[in-house]
């Protein structure tokens, strides 16, 4: 129980920790004040209590997959906002920091909610049971403190690099958590009937475990999944060469008609 | 990284909280293995205490197996003996070696042993949850003072941090309490080996910068005195014209401002020099304001008389601690720039009052007086407001007011400028504390 307890909140925090920790380091780079980051934790702890209580009434939604959908489309969400937040830190015209500053807001409470209502969750199913509520919360507090942990060495290693080989760490980082949301999106519709299951294309658990810590680690910076199925693997590939796309369409194809349009 | 202190602090406690909780885990993980390895190890011994019932009509006496144990002894299909826990049905795992498999709403390993002749199968199980729990209140035991001694180590390590960078914080408050001339090489002594090179590149920057600012203050002070020579000349040379060619002649007497700009502009550069913190004399006396400021006006008289303008004098008995040319200079300047700024019959006027510990000096004219805009820069160096192009034609060189600062700064004094509510013009207000404290350094 201990154990499986640490892997839940481990599995929740340390993507948490490590995606804040990166839009924290982006925040500091164009100077932002940390006031979206209060705004995301807010927004991000209500919204998670809220969610809770209420996902027995969420789940009989769409059919009893209400949970799975809401889910998945607040990572597809995530997935867009990092879209924007990767255009918004590598266009070369100037950014609007008041922009930047929402986006990250935004993104930071999704997560937030996201992880925190799975926390919730599980932790409400102890709140009655005396025998286990120290157990529980001791677990939940290691799981969380390893969370926390991981994050904070990350933003110090990120940001004691050069800021070009930094930048480049963001930017990389950015496009590999995008794309590990739309991958554990995929895995959600697929619990819910919404998009076809097919066999897994490999079984990698015997290289890096899943339940591991480094295969949590995995799993927080690139949605690592051990047993991903065709349709998995398709989304993810997607997803990670389409922000690329879009960032060199812009650059190369929008910003001259943009530049040549302000010119004028 | 916006702070060591906090950088070290977070990144510490952070690493500690990673490597405690991730070796608690790791131990947790072990001590299952183990655990397991032990409950596996009773189940076989109890397969082999069991296989001596099997071929046999006696029962298996209670006292032989715990209560948190089931069997079933089979031969072949038939259920030959069970203990009253285990289910009378094929409900078990019945593929040979271990397995877990849940009963009565509990987990149990499960051990199933078949004999060389296949006749015979006994099934041992024992609640897995059993070890489980212990082992877990055995680490949480362990876990929990690594949580409760978290914030003793965060006070811990706040408190070896801070201590561990004294020395930093000791050399940044020295540079920070430093005075802007004061560059004197900061003491070696004290600073652990890491500071040891900043403290010696801080030194060498200052004495590079000390000869920089020394050569540059000795080129113009020797380049005024060296000019005083010509300049006399050349005074001598125009009053000889002056009386070979007639007097009113327009060119003379563009050649004759020029030079009188020039003789100021010296005299002023000179001063300027005399007034810098190490070559200022500091020789402080008791000075009598008011025979200071009837000397300064006497000498000035004729030119505010050339110009027809009034000036007036009023004044208490004021003593000060000060500098006798300091004082005279400052006096001079402000006096000198009234008049010269005030138009044909205009009025000046100079009061010197006590207010508190304070000596107040006030110049105020009936000129043009000084946008406030301008304030702040008119005691620049060499600024002029409307710079060349000045339009009061008066001769001057934008030193008087930075001369008048410094001398004021020099007596630990401040200087505010403001339009005059009775003449019109500028207003120039000195105040001077009348104690001067003489440990406080000069600014400069």
């Amino acid at each position: 129980m201990l154990l499986d307890a640490v892997i839940i909140v481990l599995r929740e925090t340390l993507e948490a920790g490590v995606l804040v920790s990166l839009l924290l380091v982006v925040g500091n780079r164009f100077r932002l004040e940390l006031r979206w980051l209060w705004y995301a934790l807010t927004c991000g702890f209500t919204g998670a209590l809220v969610y809770a209580t209420n996902l027995g009434s969420v789940s009989e939604w769409f059919g009893y997959v209400g949970q799975e959908v809401v889910n998945a489309s607040m990572q597809y969400t995530i997935y867009l906002c990092l879209l924007v937040i990767c255009w918004l830190i590598s266009s070369p015209l100037r950014i609007n920091p008041r922009i930047l500053a929402l986006f990250l807001a935004v993104t930071a409470a999704l997560a937030f909610i996201r992880e925190g209502t799975e926390i919730t969750v599980f932790f409400m199913g102890f709140l009655h049971d005396e025998g286990v509520r120290v157990k529980a919360v001791t677990s939940g507090f290691i799981g969380l403190m390893i969370g926390v942990s991981v994050g904070v060495l990350c933003y110090y290693a990120i940001t004691s690099v050069t800021p070009r080989i930094s930048r480049l760490i963001q930017m990389v980082i950015l496009i590999l958590m995008a794309a590990g949301m739309v991958e554990q999106a995929t895995q959600l519709l697929i619990q819910a009937d919404w998009l076809p299951a097919t066999m897994p294309l490999w079984d990698s658990n015997g290289i890096l475990h899943e339940q591991s810590l480094s295969g949590q680690v995995a799993y927080a910076i690139f949605g690592y999944e051990a047993t991903p199925t065709l349709v998995e693997v398709c989304f993810y590939i997607s997803a990670i060469a389409f922000i690329p796309m879009v960032l060199l369409g812009f650059r190369y194809y929008l910003l001259p008609v943009v530049t040549e349009g302000n010119k004028l | 990284m916006k702070s060591i202190r906090l950088y070290l602090i977070v990144v510490l406690l952070s690493t500690i909280c990673l490597v405690n909780f991730l070796a608690a885990l790791h131990g947790y993980r072990n001590s299952m293995a183990e655990a397991n390895q032990m409950l596996d190890e009773q189940l076989t011994d109890m397969v082999r205490l069991l296989s001596l019932f099997a071929d046999d009509s006696r029962e298996v006496p209670p006292n032989l197996y715990p209560h948190s144990v089931l069997f079933q002894i089979w031969n072949r299909d038939t259920l030959l003996k069970h203990s009253p826990n285990a289910p009378s049905t094929v409900s078990l795992p019945r593929e040979p070696g271990f397995h877990m498999s849940n009963h009565l709403g509990v987990s149990w390993r499960i051990l199933v042993y078949l004999d060389e002749g296949g006749q015979y199968m006994i099934i041992v199980g024992q609640r897995a949850d059993a070890y489980a729990k212990l082992i877990e209140e055995i680490v949480l035991e362990s876990i929990l003072p690594i949580i409760w001694v978290l914030p003793i180590l965060g006070v811990l390590i706040w408190l070896i941090v801070s201590f561990g960078l004294q020395p930093l914080k000791r050399l940044a408050g020295l540079l920070k309490e430093r005075r802007a001339g004061d560059l004197e090489p900061v003491a070696k002594e004290g600073y652990p080996l890491e500071l040891d090179i900043v403290v010696a590149s801080i030194n060498h920057l200052l004495a590079r910068l000390s000869g920089a600012f020394d050569r540059e203050k000795n080129f113009a002070a020797d380049a005024a005195h060296e000019l005083r020579t010509p300049l006399a000349a050349l005074n001598v040379g125009l009053h000889n014209l002056a009386a070979e060619i007639d007097h009113k002649n327009p060119s003379l007497l563009e050649l004759q401002s020029s030079v009188e700009r020039m003789g100021h502009s010296i005299e002023q550069i000179i001063a300027l020099y005399r007034l810098t913190p190490e070559k200022f004399h500091n020789a402080m006396t008791l000075l009598d304001l008011n025979t200071l400021a009837k000397k300064v006006i006497v000498e000035l008289y004729d030119i505010c008389r050339k110009k027809n303008q009034e000036i007036e004098l009023e004044t208490e008995k004021i003593s000060i601690e000060g500098d006798d040319f300091a004082f005279i200079t400052l006096l001079r300047n402000l006096i000198d720039n009234a008049s010269k700024y005030t138009p044909l019959g205009g009025k000046i006027f100079v009061k010197i009052n006590k207010d508190g510990g304070n000596a107040i000096l006030t110049v105020e004219d009936s000129g043009p007086g000084i946008s406030e805009a301008y304030h702040g820069r008119v005691f620049d160096r060499f600024y002029r407001v409307g710079g060349d192009r000045h339009d009061s034609k008066v001769i001057g060189c934008g030193l008087g007011l930075s001369i008048v600062e410094r001398i004021v700064r020099l007596h630990q004094g401040r200087i505010e400028l403001s339009r005059s509510d009775t003449l019109g013009g500028l207003a120039v207000r000195v105040i001077l504390p009348l104690r001067q404290d003489r440990a406080v350094g000069v600014d400069l």
